[in-house]
């Protein structure tokens, strides 16, 4: 078969989207598909065509049940009870059942889009002072002060990521003032260090950062990573 | 013919908006597009629990693939509804092998009326328009051997059976079929770009 002839490709085409192009044709006309724009442009077209075949029916409305299922399988709902059983949970020993209480409510009140990890920095009171939110696969990370003490004028807060194993704190940014939220896309190589982080600190800085790419003032908070 | 240009318009964006993950978007596109869907679904499986099973697993693809959607593609609606049927034939030729058969729609279920209805077919737009008035120029054999490939996922061996016709005869009626379609739509198109640009 000479696929090189146009007619013939727009045949098979043709019947490739009717389909009545069958077993070893079929597989043979996958595979040009696959490598050759000019079929994929001949089936397009057609799937295109006869993609108007249906349009004389008169439209039915389905059922909700099916947006519901379609739904729950593009978003499950962040609800309390959904977050029981991930390792959030397991790991809110460490606060007070109130806190915890606060953190879940939080997170499903605050849009966290596509956040598979947070962070919550609480005082020594356990109210909460940060929400830190990370989309891990587009390094988007996501920072919310919540009910932060005022700093003084000449001071920001940082967040740092702490590695782990004897490696330095890396810097993830001045965080923003009370009530604010800030979003930063990280570069690939601090997302990747991140994904194998987890702890986050907090330290007093001069505004705009520590200067030497280190913590230079105290470390006021810190804060587990938890999966969602 | 405005409605069906702002509707492509609409689609073009929620589809863009769904495919960098917007729910909102996707449920907009749901709203505009599953009525006329469901109607094909259900004339193409004549279940309703296949019908909404394929339903389903069609906007799921669709969500999943909507960064694959390019114009060059055609109408939104026209590609979705490619997805659906690939979805829907697979599916029948699944229960056919074990041995389950499409059937009537239930009696005790709202009878489902998919009547040809023109108003709806204009609403279409000049695409479908063009694509049935060109079905109506081919022989009746070529087009009832088309449409059951098309709505019931025969194949050519089915066909011959369901029309009783010798194998050759049935691939040439649809090789045929499929060949004049081309040809009407295409001088169809040259022609009538002139006739629609009054068009109300």
């Amino acid at each position: 078969m000479n696929y090189r002839d146009a007619d013939l490709i727009d045949a098979l085409a043709a019947e490739y989207v009717l389909g009545t192009l069958q077993s070893r044709a079929r597989d043979r006309f996958e595979a040009l598909l696959r490598d050759s724009p000019a079929v994929r442009a001949a089936v397009w077209h057609w799937e295109s065509q006869l993609g108007a075949l249906g349009s004389h029916l008169r439209p039915v409305e389905p059922p909700m049940a099916i947006w519901q299922a379609i739904a729950r399988r593009i978003a499950p709902p962040r609800t309390i009870s959904s977050l029981r059983g991930t390792r959030f949970w397991q790991g809110c020993s460490a606060f007070a059942t109130a806190a915890a209480l606060t953190f879940a409510v939080l997170l499903t009140s605050v849009p966290t889009e596509h956040a598979d990890r947070v962070a919550l920095f609480a005082n020594t009171q356990q109210a909460p002072q940060w929400l830190v939110s990370i989309d891990s696969r587009s390094g988007r990370l996501t920072s919310r002060a919540l009910n932060t003490a005022a700093v003084q004028a000449d001071r920001d807060y940082e967040l740092w990521m702490l590695p782990g194993a004897g490696a330095p704190p890396r810097s993830l940014g001045v965080l923003p003032a009370n009530g604010h939220t800030l979003e930063r896309d990280l570069p690939a190589s601090m997302n990747q260090s991140l994904r194998a982080t987890a702890t986050l600190a907090i330290s007093l800085e001069p505004t705009g950062g520590s200067p030497t790419g280190a913590p230079t003032g105290p470390v006021l908070f810190q804060a587990q990573l938890f999966e969602l | 013919m405005h409605t069906t240009l702002d509707d492509q318009d609409d689609l073009k964006r929620h589809l863009l908006a769904a495919s960098r993950g917007d729910q909102i978007a996707f449920n907009l596109l749901y709203q505009k597009t599953s009525a006329r869907l469901y109607a094909l679904a259900l004339r193409l499986l004549r279940r309703r629990d296949w019908a909404d099973e394929v339903m389903q697993e069609a906007y799921l693809r669709v969500w999943h693939n909507a960064g694959d959607y390019v114009s060059e593609r055609g109408k939104v609606i026209a590609w979705m509804a490619t997805i659906l049927r690939y979805r829907a034939i697979d599916r029948l030729r699944r229960e056919k092998v074990r041995g389950r058969f499409s059937q009537p729609i239930e009696d005790d279920v709202e009878p489902i009326d998919t009547e040809y209805d023109p108003l709806e077919l204009l609403s279409q737009g000049v695409n479908a328009e063009r694509l049935h008035f060109c079905l109506g120029g081919l022989r009746a054999e070529q087009r009832r051997s088309i449409a059951a490939a098309f709505f019931e996922g025969y194949t050519h061996e089915q066909l011959s059976t369901k029309m009783q016709a010798p194998l050759g005869t049935v691939k040439s009626w649809v090789r045929r079929g499929l060949q004049l379609l081309r040809q009407c739509i295409e001088q169809d198109a040259l022609q009538g770009d002139d006739r629609l640009r009054g068009a109300p």
